[in-house]
């Protein structure tokens, strides 16, 4: 298995209903790699999550995560290594500190669990009112929930972040603050998929490359 | 002192009054007309039928008759369960005669042999009214609970691979729609319970007492049921929607859609 990357996505194909989504799809990042993305609608950004994260076997291809084939052996696995935002959240009807509470429990996070410092930096550097822990998720707003989920995400302290639009919320400053944060983090891979063009080439992150062979 | 045969003439002048219903049914267009003559007949047949057989069941008494009459009322519970619930019988059939029928037959000899203290543990009049009530009623809570479960993970798919995502494992990730579920299908029994005797007098407790059971025997009973019919829905619940968890996803944590029926 090739450990140079933590993402590697050879000849990636699949299709909905009929509908071709990915043709031969490849693309890898590789350890520290900072990466964005901006994928145009319908290109299938989450179809490619889900099969990193394995939740989805596609159709032809292999995914690589940290050397390891995802599969439905190793899925499990796979996500201990990912912290992964998706762009649409339905969050429960919960304190914010239950929650955090509840997510520093799962099983995957018990080893390393949340970092509180960076979690509180973040808080700050997020513009979140400084008793958001003490609010009900249901009583923040859309922006605010965005931003509170990518503090959380961020101090899970894993080797390989998979943000969707987590910055859409954030104005420009404070987005290049958070991107410049984690361009400090050397070991973190991250794919950071983005419409905001201003986004790119700050910090580390770089444009992902994704190549079609013979579609 | 006995109740007072109700008569085929005394039953009749109940059913008159369904006329007007059924006729008022029709000039306001409200469509339960077919649906209504098929449920009342249904009700009338099969309870002459359960009159007829339990007649002969207590009768005989027969303790292997009476554990294979039970046996029977779990399979058909399951098979009600599954068809409710639009799942597959292969998967599931087995699964929840187990699920139910296991604590049933536990409960019901914690009742007759603990807290009835009866000679004969297996005595028809007993363990075949008591299993009736106490099924009956699991039944319908493990129906809203698998409604209420299923219908959640799909309406709440997002939260699911959230917490997936966030470094959940599948128990961790589906405890809030197993939480919501076992909500959902035990608040009716604990509004029941909150409720007998100021808004409602039980079926059971009525019946007794037009049988000739002194107010204070009947009440005795009504509270055993009361209490066996929540104990034995929240196990039932709670195995169930375990079970379900278990088998309703694939390797990928993905709900399996092959489980339900097309």
């Amino acid at each position: 298995m090739n450990k140079k990357n933590a993402i590697q996505l050879i000849d990636i194909s699949h299709s909905y209903d009929g509908r071709q989504i990915l043709n031969n799809l490849a693309f890898s990042v590789g350890y520290g790699e900072k990466l964005i993305f901006n994928a145009p609608s319908g290109f299938g950004k989450s179809t490619i999550f889900n099969m990193i994260m394995g939740f989805l076997q596609p159709e032809r291809g292999r995914v690589i995560v940290d050397g390891m084939e995802v599969t439905e052996d190793t899925a499990k696995d796979v996500r201990s290594k990912i912290a992964f935002l998706p762009q649409n959240m339905m969050l429960p009807n919960a304190s914010v500190r239950d929650f955090i509470h509840t997510i520093e429990k799962f099983d995957a996070n018990l080893e390393v669990g949340l970092n509180m410092d960076v979690l509180k930096m973040l808080f700050k550097e997020l513009q979140l009112p400084e008793d958001v822990c003490d609010a009900k998720l249901n009583m923040l707003s859309g922006g605010e929930k965005q931003r509170l989920m990518l503090a959380i995400v961020i101090a899970l302290d894993k080797k390989i972040l998979l943000l969707d639009e987590a910055l859409s919320g954030v104005d420009i400053e404070r987005a290049e603050k958070v991107l410049n944060y984690l361009s400090g983090i050397k070991d973190l891979s991250i794919v950071f998929i983005s419409h905001d063009s201003r986004h790119m080439g700050i910090g580390d992150f770089k444009k992902l490359e994704v190549s079609y062979h013979g579609s | 002192m006995g109740a007072e045969q109700v008569t085929v003439v005394g039953i009749g002048i109940l059913l008159a009054f369904l006329i007007p219903i059924f006729v008022v049914n029709k000039m306001i267009g409200l469509s339960i007309n077919k649906s209504m003559i098929i449920s009342v007949v249904r009700m009338i047949v099969q309870l002459l039928l359960v009159g007829l057989y339990l007649q002969f069941l207590f009768k005989w008494n027969y303790s292997w008759l009476n554990v294979t009459y039970i046996i029977i009322m779990v399979l058909v519970s399951a098979f009600t369960i599954t068809g409710s619930c639009k799942l597959k019988r292969s998967k599931f059939l087995l699964l929840l005669s187990m699920g139910v029928g296991i604590p049933l037959f536990v409960l019901i000899f914690i009742l007759t042999g603990f807290v009835l203290k009866l000679d004969n543990v297996f005595d028809a009049r007993y363990i075949i009214t008591l299993s009736g009530m106490l099924l009956g009623n699991c039944m319908r809570s493990i129906i809203i609970s698998f409604n209420t479960f299923y219908n959640s993970i799909r309406e709440n798919e997002d939260t699911y691979l959230l917490y997936l995502s966030l470094g959940a494992s599948r128990d961790q990730a589906v405890k809030p729609q197993i939480i919501n579920a076992m909500e959902s299908a035990l608040k009716p029994a604990i509004a029941s319970m909150m409720t007998i005797g100021l808004v409602s007098l039980p079926g059971m407790m009525t019946g007794q007492m037009l049988g000739g059971s002194l107010p204070l025997t009947a009440i005795s009973y009504q509270i055993i049921i009361m209490v066996a019919i929540f104990i034995l829905q929240y196990t039932g619940i709670a195995v169930m929607l375990k079970i379900a968890a278990n088998i309703s996803f694939d390797s990928r944590d993905r709900l399996r859609k092959e489980i339900f029926l097309h």
